[in-house]
């Protein structure tokens, strides 16, 4: 069991996302840094998809009511136990009844917005279609279907309290994209793309974008020159997927994120490839980031290259403790 | 100009936001070392006439494996030690980054 002792906002229970529901009208929620929180499970001997909290805003506070192993990944944050600090993207044994500290991410090489808290055995809620991912549009899945609020009770699965420590480099300084100093986001062309003037479309891809205030879960709002199409369009809604970027009247793109509905109207001028996805689910409010243009073949690559850093790490970390245990 | 030992809590106050876990203060009196507890707080331990601040010994420590030696953590440009530090039994000095390409 662990115990939700600050009243923090958002602070949500995700897995790596309840894939396949879209056919029933139901978005597929999870880890808005799939790959972080994957990390932090494998630090802590889960398995690369059990249930952990997702913590954007910050500090979070929680108490370990029996004896367990965290690890702390995502945005580079100030992590305590019981006051002492503690590093991220590192498995941290804790005693029952120590308290966890999660601060605001920090200044450094690798800028983010959201962290993940996995404790071994994973966040044990009940799963729904097939994850334990919180939806909050629907209500569904989590911790009663709503963010976490101080008092919560989230029960552990089965797992040793003890494991060999060891820590990972964060997945974003492994594979770093960046185009002119800013980070990147591969992207492919989306149906309405070409509907869109030449200029518009220069524009988009050779631009850099603004995280604004007005960003969420649900979708970022971008803010940079207008994206105009070249004649007015009216289109019906349509099923849309997470990395979606929708062009409504004003010019300003919006790019669904992992709680984004199943469908809408707005034309689409790119869809960001699902293993970048995470990438910009770290960008803070006010950060500015550069879309690149691949293709099919390039976003398959990319979904790979994240598939073989986290086929590595799993390796390495179990090299690491059965050399340990020997 | 009074002296230091007058001003023990004001040096506590400015210890408490820094990574300096003991700071000792000797006079012709004596000395004072103040120790940072678990909870942030620093404990105070009066040293005798004469104390000379301990030396440290050279110690080597073996590599567990094969790997680079990082002197901090990749997230935090700070190391967790510095040279001269003094050390608890447990705790983090540097970091080996194995299976790196």
């Amino acid at each position: 069991m662990i115990t939700v002792l600050s009243q923090t906002p958002l602070a949500t229970v995700q897995d790596l996302g309840r894939a396949g529901a879209l056919r029933w009208g139901v978005g597929t929620a999870g880890a808005m840094d799939p790959m972080a929180l994957a990390a932090a499970n494998l630090l802590v001997g889960n398995d690369a998809g059990a249930a952990g909290i997702e913590i954007q805003v910050f500090p979070f506070e929680a108490r370990l009511e029996r004896d367990s192993v965290l690890a702390v990944t995502g945005a580079s944050c100030a992590i305590t136990l019981d006051g002492e600090p503690a590093l991220p993207w590192f498995s941290i044994e804790a005693r029952a009844g120590q308290v966890v500290r999660i601060g605001p991410p920090q200044a450094g090489p690798m800028p983010g917005a959201r962290a993940y808290l996995c404790v071994c055995g994973g966040i044990d809620v009940a799963p729904v279609l097939n994850s334990r991912s919180t939806q909050l549009r629907g209500a569904i899945g989590g911790f009663e279907g709503r963010s976490l609020r101080s008092g919560d009770r989230l029960p552990l699965g089965e797992a040793a309290p003890s494991i060999a420590p060891a820590g990972l480099m964060p997945w974003l300084m492994d594979l770093p994209l960046a185009v002119d100093g800013l980070p990147a986001v591969r992207a492919i062309r989306a149906a309405e793309h070409d509907a869109f003037t030449d200029e518009a479309q220069e524009r988009f891809w050779a631009s850099a974008w603004t995280v604004t205030a007005q960003s969420d879960r649900y979708g970022f709002r971008l803010s940079g020159p207008a994206i105009t199409p070249k004649a007015p369009m009216e289109l019906r809604s349509h099923g849309i997927v997470p990395g979606v970027v929708q062009v409504p009247h004003g010019g300003q793109p919006i790019v669904q994120m992992r709680d984004a509905q199943p469908s809408g109207g707005y034309p689409k001028i790119a869809t960001i490839i699902e293993a970048d996805l995470g990438r910009l689910g770290q960008a803070p409010i006010g950060s500015r980031f550069r879309f690149v243009e691949t293709d099919w073949a390039g976003a398959i690559g990319a979904l790979d290259a994240n598939e073989a850093w986290l086929g590595k790490a799993e390796r390495l970390l179990s090299l690491h403790r059965s050399r340990r245990a020997a | 100009m009074s002296a230091p030992f007058d001003h023990l809590d004001k040096i506590t106050d400015w210890l408490k936001p820094t990574d300096i876990d003991v700071f000792e203060l000797c006079g012709r009196e004596g000395g004072v070392r103040l120790s940072r507890l678990a909870d942030g707080s620093f404990e105070r331990t009066d040293l005798p006439a004469g104390f000379k601040p301990r030396r440290a010994e050279g110690v080597i420590l073996p590599s567990p494996g094969v790997g680079i030696f990082l002197y901090a953590h990749p997230l935090q440009p700070a190391p967790p030690v510095r040279i001269g530090t003094a050390v608890r039994q447990g705790q983090v000095l540097g970091f080996l980054r194995i299976g790196c390409c």
